[in-house]
């Protein structure tokens, strides 16, 4: 980090929801050390309060929380924005994961962690956000679909949809591969930024979330296909 | 010395026949009685009344004939019968060998003393009754042989038909005794079913309530032990499970601390302690996730997300990543490259072995992937030692510790890699054992079925 990247452009907000006092303290340390600005809550309550009145780039958020727990923090902060949520969940095989995915978390990092993983997916879901805001003019369409990667919005039918950026990133990333099959890993490592290890259902919850905004009767995708054993592709044709 | 057979089996049969035997023994020989007397009886009464009419006609021909062969001539004429007349002192029979000699001198006394007589003789070695009367008025006795070969012979068809009677009923109480006692096991060997499923990991497995109440409190009383089993296991696991629970929050305090410390400047001194305290927290880190791991598997709470995966493409990425030559990978699979697993687990499972290659078989010489019929199987190699055959079993435990000493330049293993290894196998119904490489060294093999078991 130099301080010319500070002046070249605002820091990114992180939220970060976790009760413990010093894991709290210390999150905020190593975060603000990367160049971010930290927000801290210890609760369920007060992390949807602090959402509700500050600009926030990214949400870490825990799950055993005072007040309400962290599904009932992402569900309410899904309500308000499309803000990437990263889910901090004690076991990766738990239902805490596929729960945490379905409510619209992009991404999770199993406790306990350290600071290198945790780094590596807060940059992923960060620099998702500048590349999609950085220029990009392109239109693409597929079907009734009318992709704005430059912009950031997708219209179906000319009626605007709201995609979280994980939905949107995986959306282009498919419809710039039109008709091409793209394996799971493919979309990990694309999307997610897992060159290994990357867990299979942040795809298929995502695709599922995803076939839910682009299709008309998301049972029989039209658009988003699953081609079985192989992977997901795009396109008009069945 | 004990004769009584071990099995309940063989001891129930063996009892109900020997009641079935004495039983009908007992009937037969009463029953044998009974006929005896009735049909006795019944003959003696015929053959009495029998002699007292042909008395009565031989007191007639006595009376009116003095010559003993027209007396023996009308005596044959006015019946069949085997008589002897004694007159006066004279012996007249019918038939010859039915003669005086063959009357028993005390039957003759006693048809002087009281006037008639009855006796049993056998004559030429068939049974024969030997009636004798006085005739009145006279000096004379009429004797009277009856046979009494036909009620011999009912006797012994009798007699015969009671005793394959009883033979069949001892047979047939054996066989209910069996039977008997397989109705009585059945509920038995439900217990050694369920106790069975038990010891095989189903631990909610419990008894039917019986029909019988006698049989209740042996279900009742089994599912009692089987509960407070489960329960018992049930807290057990539940405690590893919360204890790395509780760990998580701590260690990641931990982790973060000694990361902050290690961006600030240090002296040599505290740079070390830094480095010990980081290596330390990590391996506490890794060991907290596998217990968490092997706890949740324990709980059964463990679930399996099956995909169909590109088995080259998963071990090819998992070499990889433990910085293992591509080349080293030598798949038979040819175009049948897919099976169904979970990839999440199988890249653990790959990942531990590779571990345990690098750490104790001087690094992992070759991975194989072949097919036997559907099912997979995935060899790991390494150059090391090899396992003994003693251990073989033994090193797939948790923590244990094995004959070779952890090296020292490597980060500290978890004693939980390869029992990890052989519970996600298990997960997927596989089994993963270990054997002497052809090139020396280890090596591990893992199986996982095609079709996964119910």
């Amino acid at each position: 980090m130099t301080p010319d990247a500070n002046v070249q452009r605002m820091a990114d907000t992180v939220l970060v929801v976790e009760d413990d006092h010093s894991v709290r303290a210390l999150l905020r340390m190593l975060l603000e050390d990367e160049g971010l600005d930290v927000l801290a809550a210890a609760s369920g309550p007060e992390a949807v309060e602090l959402f509700g009145n500050a600009h926030v780039d990214l949400v870490l958020l825990d799950i055993r929380l005072p007040g309400f727990d962290g599904f009932e923090v992402c569900r309410r902060i899904r309500r308000l924005s499309n803000v990437p949520i990263i889910m901090v969940t004690a076991q990766q095989d738990s239902h805490d994961v596929v729960a945490g995915l379905e409510l619209g978390a992009d991404d999770y990092v199993t406790k306990p962690f350290n600071d290198r993983e945790l780094m590596a997916r807060v940059r992923t879901q960060l620099r998702r956000l500048q590349l999609s805001s950085a220029a990009d003019s392109d239109i693409i369409r597929v079907g009734d679909l009318e992709i704005r990667a430059g912009e950031g919005t997708v219209t179906k039918a000319g009626e605007r949809l709201s995609l979280t950026k994980t939905e949107f990133q995986l959306l282009v990333h498919l419809a710039r591969n039109l008709n091409l099959v793209l394996s799971r890993e493919q979309l990990l490592e694309h999307v997610w930024g897992y060159a290994y290890h990357g867990d299979g259902r942040l795809v298929d919850t995502h695709i599922a979330r995803l076939r839910a905004k682009i299709e008309s009767s998301p049972a029989q995708p039209a658009l988003l296909h699953t081609v079985r054993g192989l992977g997901y592709r795009l396109s008009v044709t069945p | 010395m004990k004769l009584v057979p071990r099995g309940l089996r063989v001891r129930s049969a063996l009892g109900f026949a020997v009641l079935a035997l004495l039983v009908s023994a007992m009937l037969s020989v009463v029953t044998y009685q009974l006929a005896r007397w009735y049909l006795i009886g019944q003959r003696e009464d015929l053959a009495v009344r029998q002699t007292m009419v042909n008395a009565q006609v031989a007191k007639g021909l006595v009376a009116s004939t003095e010559d003993p062969e027209t007396l023996l001539a009308s005596l044959r004429s006015v019946s069949n019968a085997r008589a002897v007349l004694s007159v006066n002192g004279s012996w007249y029979a019918t038939v010859v060998e039915f003669n005086e000699a063959v009357i028993p001198a005390s039957e003759r006394d006693e048809v002087a003393e009281s006037g008639a007589a009855m006796q049993r003789v056998t004559v030429n070695g068939a049974p024969y009754l030997v009636i004798g009367v006085e005739l009145p008025g006279l000096d004379a006795v009429y004797f009277e042989f009856v046979s009494l070969a036909e009620y011999r012979d009912t006797m012994d068809t009798l007699a015969t038909t009671l005793f394959i009677g009883a033979g069949v009923a001892t047979l047939g109480g054996a066989i209910v005794g069996w039977l008997l006692s397989r109705r009585v096991l059945r509920p038995l060997a439900g217990v050694a079913d369920a106790a069975a499923a038990i010891a095989s990991g189903e631990l909610d497995r419990r008894l039917d309530g019986a029909h019988d109440p006698d049989l209740q409190p042996v279900v009742d009383s089994f599912n009692e032990m089987a509960s407070s089993l489960e329960s018992r296991i049930a807290r057990e696991v539940r405690f590893t499970s919360d204890v790395s629970h509780e760990l998580r929050t701590p260690l990641t305090a931990m982790l973060s601390a000694v990361s902050l410390a290690r961006r600030s400047e240090m002296n040599e001194r505290t740079k070390f302690a830094v480095d010990v305290l980081g290596d330390q927290v990590e391996h506490l880190r890794r060991l907290t996730l596998e217990l968490l791991e092997i706890s949740r598997i324990d709980a059964g709470v463990a679930e399996l997300e099956l995909t169909e995966v590109d088995v080259p493409v998963l071990v090819a990425r998992v070499m990889a990543e433990a910085g293992m030559p591509a080349n080293r990978l030598r798949s038979r699979l040819g175009t049948l490259r897919r099976h169904p697993m979970d990839p999440l687990r199988i890249e653990r499972v790959l990942a531990n072995l590779l571990e345990n290659a690098e750490r104790y078989g001087g690094g992992a010489t070759a991975v194989e992937l072949e097919r036997d019929g559907t099912t997979l199987v995935v060899h790991v190699d390494d150059a090391g030692p090899g396992v003994e055959p003693d251990e073989r079993v033994a090193i797939f435990g948790r923590f244990h510790r094995g004959g070779s000493a952890q090296p020292e330049d490597k980060p500290k293993g978890t004693g939980l890699g390869l029992a990890l290894v052989e519970e996600h196998v298990r997960l997927h119904g596989g089994t993963v054992t270990v054997t002497d490489s052809p090139w020396g060294g280890a090596r591990f093999t893992v199986r996982l079925p095609g079709e996964q078991a119910p």
